[in-house]
């Protein structure tokens, strides 16, 4: 597409300073970590695109996101991948089947320009993406710091009500569950933000793990029927922001790794969850039917399998997936000879964690990659350059779609691969009478 | 700002709740009688006469004394109560007349793997070589049986079929003798039979195994045209009988024909590539091992065998009748009947693999099974029944033998399985079962 090529991506100056921004920041109480391992977690400046870019990334994401539809159909149709390609484990073919494969309510589709002027997208956090609080609140917060521009982000919110809403049906939504590691502190920015939106549609919010899952009023987990709980309150809909792969059995993805501490899995949540919501109880969003769009492999489908899939998923793979390719068809020789030009992830990694970027990564740590992958459980990406920006950062623009259809950007930028380390920056839009 | 606000909401492709269905539509689980009146006159149970050589009594291991003395030693005159008898066999013929030869029956009923004849116990079957038992037994058949036989057939031909590896689990089908041997029917189709049948019946035994041996008549025919078209890698289904530890509480009216199952070693099964173990219990009131098979389930895991129960009665009816045509010897006959399904619907069967992990499940292999299944999967309407195998003292604990002669072995513990009895002169002149000879008048202490 010309208009691909026609606009790089400029960043406008931000007069306040960070620690303005910071106590700005915290009054939030949405987010309230500005400094990352004492580094600030934000760019003030933001990234200004015009509207068409804007147009272009959300047509990009929208026909990947169509595309991860079909891998779903493709893979409805032919039960067999499951065990044959996927190699799921019991309880990840538990989630499909029971889930009939329906895989979406929000995602994330993460974008790069390329030095070539295209726009490719590396992967889709399908199952439980973050980033919405950053996208929202550091847009509203330096909005007025970068003159006329537009906030692509305001609509964020009511969108993602109204794709609960018409996820859960005619049926009100009285209380929503939101489940999640509630061990961990990384997306507690996110958790606040939804117990915000919710709050103020005058939906009920009960937070909780998995583990606090139940029946009934004693939120008996181990008992049968009745009203799904969370911590003992009965719940509508859950808003589930804890992996798939998390819920089924953790398996190694190393041949030298440990196991893990605790790797059966959830088997009474899970069951709990999916039983409440075949029934029609509980609507769960994203449904587990993610548990194959967030899988790698299926960006490899997509490129051995072609020929599954319609001339419109072809023409988005071609346009917009890498080359990918799962580790068992490709000779490690060649992995080893050609190690820039391959970036190795495994199935359910995520960002940072289990992706291996060839031309950051040093030749010994890669051929010892290379040695203890375990092969059915990785794939190898083709490495693509990415337009850096003015200071050399790589712009990373995660857009977010509901419904299927682009909602939300979110942009961080990083020297190499994007890990949680990346910093976070507004995302304008230009209006279109000034291009 | 983006054309998002000039578009559909929603993606046309997006459907909250997507209603997929699988290709084609179609994928798609006595109390003893009293006390009989002893006849006198029997040489064997003649109460002993005043002027004989002098009594003695003495404790004897049952079948020993039924073997040296006749199955239905000291009940000689009593009627074998055999509920369900019919004339018929499975396939509707007379065939099971052929199986009163206990050569016949062995040969039927001999798994035809070689690997897996060693777990066959012919015992049971070998009592048929008495006459006075063989003229007395006949098939039996009734309701109970054809519920156990339906379940065998749905392991056997909706879950297995559905799996990849299942020779790696060994079944342990655990159920009265009738119900055990019905399913195992069920089952032949797709797996290697072993029955572990270790004792004879007797008139007042606390085991009816006599009614094991009619059911074994009843199938006899079938099991043996099935096990004919086994593949090399089916799996093995043990079949127990789930009474051999029936209460033995008066040793005046029962006769103890009671015994031990006999279940292969750990590292035999290891060495089979078996690596788990699926126990069928007959429903939720038992969801452990009996007390026999304490010690080596115990043993199963600490040789990190997994082993689950599965109560055969979570295999539950379908509401809905399906015809099917069924091979008699008078040709095919169509029959309505009901599928049993693990919790009692389509949309749970395949919930089974989610609570029993260990067989690997390949939804691919579904239109294997002929299930009609229209949905998404459900779990059935009771939980996974929590078990592994703890140690508990039991009255069989520590009586384990090494079965180092490549079978199966076992020993019993003292007062099981056994009978008391008076002799004089080297024969038996009384049988405290059923008060025979001298003990019906009496007991000397």
């Amino acid at each position: 597409m010309a208009l691909e090529k026609t606009l790089a991506v400029r960043y406008s100056s931000a007069r306040m300073t960070y620690e303005e921004f910071a106590a700005e920041l915290m009054r939030t109480r949405v987010l309230s970590d500005p400094w990352l391992d004492g580094a600030e977690r934000f760019r003030l400046s933001g990234l200004v695109l015009p509207a068409e870019r804007v147009a272009a990334l959300a047509t990009a994401a929208e026909a990947v996101g169509a595309l991860l539809e079909e891998i779903a159909e493709v893979v409805w149709r032919e039960p067999a991948l499951l065990d044959d390609y996927y190699h799921l484990t019991p309880y990840q073919k538990l989630m499909w089947l029971s889930a009939r494969g329906a895989w979406h309510g929000i995602a994330r589709a993460d974008l790069f320009e390329t030095e070539g002027g295209g726009i490719a997208c590396c992967e889709v956090n399908s199952d439980t993406p973050s980033g919405q609080a950053e996208a929202v609140l550091l847009n509203r917060l330096l909005l007025g710091e970068h003159g006329p521009v537009e906030d692509p982000n305001t609509g964020f919110r009511d969108r993602f009500l109204d794709m609960l809403r018409t996820a859960h049906g005619a049926r009100p939504i009285r209380r929503v569950g939101i489940v999640y590691p509630t061990e961990l502190t990384e997306d507690l920015s996110m958790i606040a933000l939804y117990r915000d939106w919710l709050g103020a549609a005058g939906i009920d919010v009960v937070l909780g793990s998995p583990f606090n899952l139940g029946w009934g009023l004693g939120g008996n987990l181990a008992a049968r029927g009745g009203q799904l709980t969370l911590l003992g309150e009965p719940v509508d809909l859950v808003l589930r922001h804890y992996k798939t792969d998390w819920w089924g059995e953790r398996l190694p993805v190393w041949f030298d790794q440990e196991p893990y501490p605790e790797p059966e899995a959830l088997h009474q949540p899970l069951t709990c969850l999916l039983q409440a919501s075949e029934r029609g109880d509980v609507t769960v969003v994203n449904p587990f039917g993610a548990v194959i769009t967030q899988n790698k492999l299926s960006y490899a489908l997509c490129h051995e399998e072609k020929h599954r899939f319609s001339p419109r998923a072809r023409d988005a793979i071609d346009r917009y997936l890498p080359e990918t390719r799962r580790f068992v068809t490709l000779d490690r020789a060649r992995l080893a000879a050609e190690r820039t030009a391959w970036v190795l992830k495994s199935d359910y990694g995520c960002e940072g964690a289990e992706t291996l970027v060839g031309a950051f990564t040093a030749e010994k740590e890669w051929l010892d990659a290379l040695e203890m992958a375990i092969p059915s459980r990785w794939v190898a990406q083709r490495f693509f350059r990415v337009a850096p920006d003015g200071d050399g950062t790589l712009p990373n623009i995660g857009v977010f779609l509901v419904g299927g259809t682009a909602a939300a950007y979110f942009t961080r930028l990083a020297k190499g691969p994007t890990s949680y380390g990346a910093q976070t920056a507004p995302t304008y839009v230009r209006p279109q009478f000034e291009a | 700002m983006s054309e998002t606000n000039e578009k559909e909401t929603f993606a046309s492709w997006w459907q909250p709740l997507t209603r997929r269905e699988f290709a084609g539509g179609t994928l798609a689980v006595a109390a003893v009688a009293a006390v009989a009146t002893t006849q006198a006159g029997c040489c064997l149970c003649s109460p002993s006469k005043p002027e004989g050589p002098p009594e003695s009594e003495s404790v004897e291991d049952s079948l020993s004394l039924q073997k040296a003395n006749g199955w239905n030693i000291g009940q000689e005159d009593k009627a074998l109560v055999l509920p369900g008898l019919t004339d018929a066999d499975s396939k509707g013929g007379q065939g099971w007349r052929t199986y009163l030869s206990p050569d016949a029956l062995v040969a039927a009923l001999t798994p035809a793997a070689a690997e897996f004849q060693p777990y066959f116990v012919p015992t049971l079957v070998q009592a048929l070589g008495q006459a006075t038992l063989a003229t007395k037994m006949g098939p039996t058949y009734d309701e109970s049986m054809k519920e156990a036989y339906a379940r065998g057939e749905s392991i056997g031909k909706t879950l297995l079929p559905a799996t990849e590896k299942a020779n790696t689990t060994l079944i342990v089908v655990d159920l009265p003798g009738r119900l055990a041997v019905a399913m195992g029917a069920g089952l032949a189709e797709t797996a290697h039979l072993a029955f572990t049948f270790d004792n004879w019946p007797h008139p007042i035994g606390v085991v009816k195994s006599h009614e094991a041996l009619g059911a074994l008549l009843y199938y006899a025919g079938e099991i043996s045209e099935k096990k004919a078209k086994l593949g090399a890698d089916a799996p093995l289904a043990m079949i127990l009988d789930g009474s051999r530890l029936s209460p033995f509480t008066n040793p005046d009216t029962q006769f103890d024909n009671r015994y031990v199952a006999k279940l292969p070693e750990p590292g035999q099964l290891k060495a089979k590539g078996i690596k788990n173990i699926l126990y069928v219990t007959p429903d939720r009131t038992q969801e452990r091992e009996l007390d026999d098979l304490n010690d080596l389930f115990v043993d199963y895991k600490k040789a990190d065998m997994q082993v689950a129960v599965m109560p055969a009665a979570d295999l539950q009816r379908s509401a809905e009748p399906e015809k099917r045509t069924i091979q008699t010897d008078a040709g095919p006959r169509e029959v309505v009947e009901y599928r049993y399904y693990y919790g009692g619907y389509p949309h749970t069967h395949f919930y089974f693999f989610t609570y029993y992990p260990f067989w690997v499940y390949r939804p691919a292999y579904m239109m294997r099974t002929g299930i009609i299944y229209r949905g998404a999967m459900r779990p059935p309407m009771f939980a996974r029944p929590m078990y592994s195998p703890v140690a508990r003292p039991t009255a069989f604990s520590g009586y384990r033998m090494a079965a180092a002669r490549g079978g199966v072995g076992r020993a019993r513990p003292s007062g099981f399985g056994r009978t008391s009895v008076r002799t004089s002169g080297g024969r038996v002149t009384g049988v405290r079962a059923g008060g025979s000879g001298s003990f019906g008048r009496g007991y000397s202490g």
